[in-house]
């Protein structure tokens, strides 16, 4: 059988495993990996890992009301009796999928229109497409997402388009400024002579060599995104209840405090840890990426 | 036009628009290539040798003047130009390590302009292994990157790029400046070897003058978007008439004493070459011109022809 | 547009025209942002030099954690603990609203009451006021202080490499001349470039930050608005607090033309 590692060729085995050495050496790239995937296996398994799989909705049980933190419910449970270590682990889940999502349609589109438009430099293809950038990018993004939210019906699926919305400038702009520095380079303009089409110009010339800055700015999103989403879930504008986002948990809880402080407390952890985990690992990323293009 | 002749260029100007004011990187510049010969560009950095190639090649739109190939018109940009013409005209860039998609295999990059003008379909492999023996490249080559080779071989593979759709002219600008001696010469001889095996036309542009020497058959000297002095490179170098062309060439460093006594008495260059953007009046040359007289500074010099082939503009000729 | 003439229509909620309803709610945003601004600047300022300097000392490396936290925590997070902390814990500072009860407000004239207190030489509101004003100010600046010390650290560290720096050590310039004349001013140019953007987002923050700890200011009134669907208000908030960010980058400019003289001078020569 052909194991994984036979189907890469000499040289990018060679090269993955100098990246890994570079990458390795930063004990806090380590940490954000780790915590990275310790949150993503949790998310993924969560109806099978959860001590208490049923707390992830309607579910009542008042005989375990409001625990605090102990071996059968480390977290504490809230005050419908649910668990809240099982609470987080769902909330892991749609903060993810959040995250995902997001930066799923964000991430092709913004770059996209970049690409055109850097391409295009300018023309008025340009103009317009920068011109709109800017508009977007000159209201501050979490005021935009709050009043978005606000105007439809608050909802996961709602807040998700409001962040997308505001989120895709900042890669037509990223893309922008790789494309008009990249166009200028001989082998696209070689590409050019030869009569290569437009189309092919951007898509195999000067896209493959946007992609690493595009994938580090992503691997730096996931924290800024999820950081915007739980927001919105806090006030109230994201995902509802009894829905476990990690924002809401936060919010809900924040009632009872200090009382019952565990049900603030530790989703609040959670949110901070899985946006200090992807903001650790994107900057390991963003440093092994950096020495490779030198 | 006259027959034999591959690319005529009349009264070429290409200006650019810059926040310090419009630079006139080309300035009415004229001159014709012969089938089968090199034509050799030299110029010092800023004279506008590199823009007249790019603007040949349609890289950028001309602001004025004609441009003829194979006696039809070019017109406009790379981008309205028609396919057809893209195969039989090429250009080899300065910098090879630029010039190679650091993304794409030697393979992919060599194959592209065969898949773009849909030639030896279905043999595009090889037709790329023949064109890399062709600049001398093994054919293990195909599947390196250009990260892992070094800066001659892209630069050869740059070459085989330009020779896969086999054009008849070929713009080369500064092919060799940025390596290292020995494989300038190789590189050399491998593009004079094809030269003849191809009939190919060169456009040669260089700020290196003793290269012209061995390779063009006939050498324009430019400056600050000028042509000052075009002459066959045997007489070019034996009987320089411009005051400019006599600075460059008297800081040559030579070798044989044959060619000591080639050399013109030592002038000494004066100053630098000036800001495109102020371009002084007159005879470009006249501030930096040792014999420069009067009428310099207030009217511009004619270009004339003193012998057949051998046209000069300076007004030191043109009472 | 009606807009453009300062008419945003009426408030659906409130039944007053919003423009007024923007008039009596800004002041105390902007008196807060700039409270934040004012405590925030020098700390990182601060914090980001002695760790630049004192780069992988155990202080740099505190301070290192600490910007990690302090970008990854959201401020919603930090305002929910402050109040844990210093409404339950440890009632040392005010958590909600912006003047203790039993002191008289001072008369209205600027909307921004420190400024009000002291025209009126109410010296005891002033210093209540100042008191309010701490505990949202620091949670809305925890991230700014966090990434503004972080990139002035990287800015100084990448000069201290540079020949100019190199040669001032080796004349003999004291340490602490070259650190102030001639390292700090270039250093800080990545740092002010995004101070804009980090004013922008205390202004986005100030929606969340006002409402938690009940400041009577325009995020407050913006927020409420948004969960109310008052279209009119909300459309306001959102222009109001576009117009700041411009007026914001318009002077981050101006900012760093003084720090960086080669702008200066190509803009003289265009």
């Amino acid at each position: 059988m052909k194991s994984i590692g036979s189907l890469l060729s000499e040289d990018q085995r060679e090269s993955l495993k100098r990246n890994w050495h570079k990458f390795s050496t930063n004990p806090l790239s380590i940490v954000g990996l780790i915590t990275v995937l310790t949150i993503t296996f949790m998310a993924i398994f969560s109806p099978w890992i959860a001590p208490y799989p049923q707390s992830w909705g309607r579910w009542i049980d008042f005989s375990q009301a409001s625990l605090p933190p102990s071996w059968k419910h480390p977290c504490g449970t809230d005050i419908y009796g649910r668990d809240i270590l099982s609470r987080i682990m769902f909330g892991f889940r749609y903060d993810l999928l959040m995250a995902v999502c997001i930066l799923a349609m964000v991430v092709p589109s913004g770059t996209f229109l970049g690409l055109v438009a850097g391409y295009y430099h300018g023309t008025w293809i340009d103009t317009v497409i920068m011109r709109i950038t800017d508009i977007f990018l000159a209201i501050p993004s979490l005021v935009l997402a709050l009043a978005i939210c606000a105007l439809l019906e608050p909802s996961l699926f709602n807040s998700m388009m409001a962040v997308s919305l505001l989120w895709w400038p900042w890669y037509s702009r990223l893309a922008y400024s790789l494309t008009s520095s990249i166009r200028n380079e001989y082998f696209v303009q070689a590409a050019e002579l030869i009569g290569a089409n437009p189309l092919y110009i951007m898509f195999r010339e000067i896209l493959p060599n946007c992609l690493s800055p595009i994938f580090t700015k992503m691997t730096l999103d996931v924290g800024w995104v999820i950081l915007i989403g739980s927001t919105l879930s806090f006030v109230g504008l994201g995902a509802q209840e009894p829905m476990p986002a990690l924002g809401n948990m936060v919010a809900v809880g924040s009632k009872y405090m200090p009382d019952y402080w565990w049900m603030t407390i530790f989703p609040a952890l959670a949110i901070a840890f899985t946006i200090l985990g992807f903001n650790l690992l994107g900057d390991g990323i963003r440093d092994l990426l950096a020495v490779e293009e030198i | 036009m006259v027959e034999g002749e591959i690319l005529v260029v009349e009264d070429l100007r290409k200006y650019f628009k810059t926040a310090q004011g419009v630079v006139r990187a080309v300035d009415g510049i004229s001159f014709s290539i012969k089938e089968g010969e090199t034509f050799g560009l030299v110029g010092e950095s800023g004279s506008g040798k590199s823009t007249t190639a790019f603007t040949i090649m349609g890289v950028y739109e001309p602001t004025g003047g004609r441009i003829f190939f194979k006696g039809k018109p070019l017109i406009g940009g790379v981008k309205k130009r028609p396919l057809s013409l893209k195969k039989d005209m090429q250009m080899v860039f300065q910098d090879p390590g630029s010039s190679l998609n650091p993304r794409k295999s030697i393979r992919e990059i060599i194959e592209l302009p065969l898949k773009v003008h849909k030639l030896y379909r279905g043999k595009e492999r090889k037709r790329a292994e023949e064109l890399l023996r062709m600049v001398g490249l093994p054919v293990e080559f195909l599947d390196r990157y250009p990260r892992a080779i070094g800066g001659g071989e892209k630069q050869l593979v740059a070459i085989a790029r330009a020779l896969a759709t086999e054009p008849s002219f070929i713009a080369l600008d500064e092919p060799t400046s940025a390596l290292d001696v020995s494989m300038q010469a190789k590189i050399i001889n491998t593009l004079l070897r094809i030269q003849e095996e191809l009939n190919l036309s060169y456009l040669f542009i260089t700020h290196n003058l003793s290269l012209m020497r061995n390779v063009a058959s006939r050498v324009g000297i430019m400056y600050l978007g000028k042509l000052l002095e075009v002459a066959p490179a045997s007489e070019f170098f034996h009987k320089p008439l411009h005051p400019y062309t006599k600075m460059l060439l008297s800081s040559v460093p030579v070798i044989t004493e044959e060619e000591e006594k080639l050399k013109p008495k030592k002038i000494v260059s004066r100053g630098e070459i000036p800001s495109p953007v102020n371009v002084p009046p007159g005879c470009t040359f006249h501030p930096r011109c040792p014999e420069c007289m009067e009428v310099c500074s207030k009217k511009e010099p004619v270009m004339i022809e003193i012998e057949p082939g051998h046209t000069v503009k300076c007004h030191l000729f043109n009472s | 547009m009606n807009a453009l003439r300062g008419d945003l229509g009426e408030s659906i909620v409130s039944k007053r025209p919003v423009s007024q309803d923007v008039l009596t709610f800004f002041p105390a945003s902007f008196e807060l942002v700039m409270f934040s601004t004012i405590i925030s600047v020098p700390l990182a300022i601060l914090i980001g030099a002695l760790a630049g300097r004192r780069a992988n000392s155990i202080f740099d490396n505190i301070v290192r954690v600490f910007s990690y936290v302090g970008i990854a925590v959201p401020t919603f997070v930090w305002a929910v603990l402050a109040l844990y902390l210093f409404g339950y814990l440890w009632k040392v500072l005010p958590i909600m609203g912006q003047l203790s009860v039993g002191i008289r407000r001072p008369p209205v004239r600027t909307g921004m009451m420190s400024i009000d207190a002291l025209l009126a030489g109410r010296w005891d509101a002033f210093v209540d006021h100042l008191k309010h004003m701490i505990l949202p100010a620091l949670c809305m600046s925890v991230g700014r202080i966090a990434q503004e010390a972080r990139l002035l650290r990287a800015g100084i560290i990448e000069n201290l490499k540079k020949d100019y720096i190199v040669a001032a050590i080796s004349y003999g310039i004291p340490e602490r001349r070259v650190m102030m004349t001639y390292l700090l001013k270039p250093s800080l140019i990545p740092m002010v470039s995004i101070m804009a953007l980090d004013l922008a987002s205390s202004m986005g923050g100030s929606f969340i930050i006002e409402t938690i700890f009940n400041w009577p200011g325009f995020g407050r009134y913006g927020m409420w608005a948004m969960l109310n669907k008052d279209l009119n208000a909300v459309v306001a908030s959102v222009m109001i607090v576009g117009i700041f960010f411009a007026l914001f980058n318009i002077l981050v400019d101006v900012i760093i033309a003084y720090l960086d003289p080669r702008i200066r001078v190509m803009e003289r020569a265009s």
